[in-house]
């Protein structure tokens, strides 16, 4: 059984608990203090992830970090139907691709919200950060605007994949980082789409759909 | 945001930081009510805070005091002491600090929050409420220490898991103390020792008008769960909290009769805003009459 070092206000670990719960993979979970205690960078958990960043994820042997490559494990791993990260060439190769822009360009959206909650970049370049978030929302949401004429229901192709997990806690918790939604309709509407998936879980800041609402 | 003129907000005291948190050699830069101020530990260990001009100059903030683990500063003239919370010196129960988390809303916003009971079965569905036990109860609201302290007593509410130390739904028994309105006390009935109390208060900084720190902390009887354990339960909970407080607006919570309609359950809610709105405090809040 794995187990998840995890922080219950990261979006970070949030992409990690959204795949277990989906593909039903029963796990342990090691709670760090991240927020005030800054135990993540303890040389115990430094022994684990010399970046001093969650989540990792530990089975057996395996120690993995960064939450995109504990994605593409779980998925290969646990998902028999591998529809989760496709095996055919094109969708694998988008699928990375989409991964890498979770893991990178939503970095300063995520950044804006880490500061906003836990004031924890004092260094932080406001106006930057604001500039690129926008920037990679507003690429998300072509992408999903595109999907809407052609038919594409999700960010590959027309099953969810573990890209659309990558991207989802930062674009669901972009209200928590000040950004405004209204520019990006097609981001909202995804939201929405996501959360009515099978086996969904929320996190502080992310609310449910309210029971008896209709698609 | 220059530093407010409300000299009301000026006169109270304010949590600017965790001690623990201010290590030797550490700045930390921050703002109270506009001002930016910066605190650091000197070389004999002792904590400084100094008030930042428009043009670099320093000088140290007129009043200054460490309580419960809490440095607290006083851009005015304090007209009262520190709130008073005998339980710290107490034996039995656990501290547990719980951060700064910042909400871009009005301080009064968040107390109106923390003493609310109604939305526990909605925003805190599993834990604090259910969604098949929404009804809140009739409680008491009633004015302390010749009106300078608002309570709301004897609020019971069924929780599915009232704290990190139970997994037993049970009726639990809430007190609420507002002894400032920039600070909040529940006291709560433990679940571990009966006939003890929980103590979870939030001491709030408020940065401008609309973006507060909130400096929170739990006093509680738990001999089983970890330090971190309790911490994530309390971080779930306000995380909830917080994701709903960003929304709400007006930012600044409006205080005339004529701006709610409320119901039986937001007594609390609504004795708070009176309560504010005789206490001639302009800072945080709405006073457009409607």
């Amino acid at each position: 059984m794995p187990t998840l070092y995890d922080y219950i206000l990261s979006d970070e670990c949030y992409k990690v608990r959204i795949l277990l719960a989906m593909l039903q993979v029963p796990y342990k979970t090691e709670k760090i203090n991240v927020h005030p205690g800054s135990d993540n960078e303890l040389p115990a958990f430094l022994a684990l992830n010399p970046l001093g960043q969650i989540p990792v994820l530990v089975q057996d042997d395996l120690v993995l970090r960064d939450p995109q490559a504990i994605l593409t494990y779980l998925a290969i791993k646990y998902d028999r139907g591998r529809t989760w990260l496709p095996a055919d060439a094109e969708s694998a190769g988008c699928t990375a691709m989409w991964l890498t822009f979770a893991g990178n360009n939503l970095r300063p959206l995520s950044r804006l919200r880490d500061n906003a909650l836990f004031g924890s970049e004092p260094d932080i370049d406001l106006d930057q950060c604001d500039r690129e978030a926008r920037h990679a929302l507003q690429i998300i949401d072509d992408q999903l605007a595109e999907g809407e004429i052609t038919g594409r229901r999700w960010i590959v192709g027309n099953n969810p994949t573990i890209a659309d997990v990558a991207m989802f806690p930062a674009l669901a918790l972009a209200g928590e980082a000040n950004m405004p939604f209204e520019p990006y309709p097609a981001v909202w509407r995804w939201i929405d789409r996501f959360k009515r998936l099978p086996r969904f879980v929320v996190m502080p800041g992310v609310l449910p759909l309210l029971p008896g609402v209709a698609a | 945001m220059a530093r407010t003129t409300d000299p009301i907000a000026i006169n109270h005291w304010y949590a600017v930081a965790s001690c623990s948190d201010i290590k030797p050699g550490r700045i930390k830069k921050t703002r109270l009510l506009g001002q930016p101020i910066v605190i650091s530990r000197l070389d004999d260990g002792a904590l400084s805070c100094v008030e930042i001009d428009e043009n670099g100059g320093s000088k140290p903030v007129p009043n200054l005091c460490e309580q419960y683990g809490f440095l607290w500063a006083s851009l005015g003239t304090p007209t009262k002491p520190i709130v008073d919370l005998p339980e710290f010196a107490e034996d039995g129960r656990r501290v547990i600090r719980r951060g700064e988390i910042g909400v871009a809303t009005s301080p009064q916003r968040i107390i109106e929050n923390f003493i609310d009971l109604s939305h526990f079965s909605f925003v805190h569905t599993g834990t604090l409420g259910g969604l098949e036990n929404a009804e809140v109860p009739k409680y008491n609201v009633e004015y302390r220490e010749d009106g300078a302290e608002l309570w709301a007593t004897e609020c019971r509410f069924f929780q599915p898991k009232a704290s990190a130390a139970t997994n037993l739904s049970t009726d639990v028994l809430y007190d609420y103390r507002i002894p400032s309105a920039f600070i909040s006390i529940i006291y709560k009935d433990s679940l571990v020792r009966r006939g003890k109390k929980d103590l979870i208060g939030l001491f709030l900084q408020p940065l401008e008008e609309t973006d507060t720190i909130v400096h929170s902390f739990a006093l509680v009887h738990d001999e089983t769960n970890t330090d971190t354990h309790i911490l994530h339960f309390y971080h779930e909970i306000f995380g909830q909290d917080r994701g709903v407080m960003i929304h709400q607006t007006p930012k600044k919570l409006p205080v005339s009769p004529r701006r709610d309609i409320p119901t039986l359950s937001d007594a609390s809610s609504i004795a708070y805003r009176r309560w504010l709105d005789k206490s001639g405090l302009e800072f945080g809040l709405d006073r457009n009459p409607g």
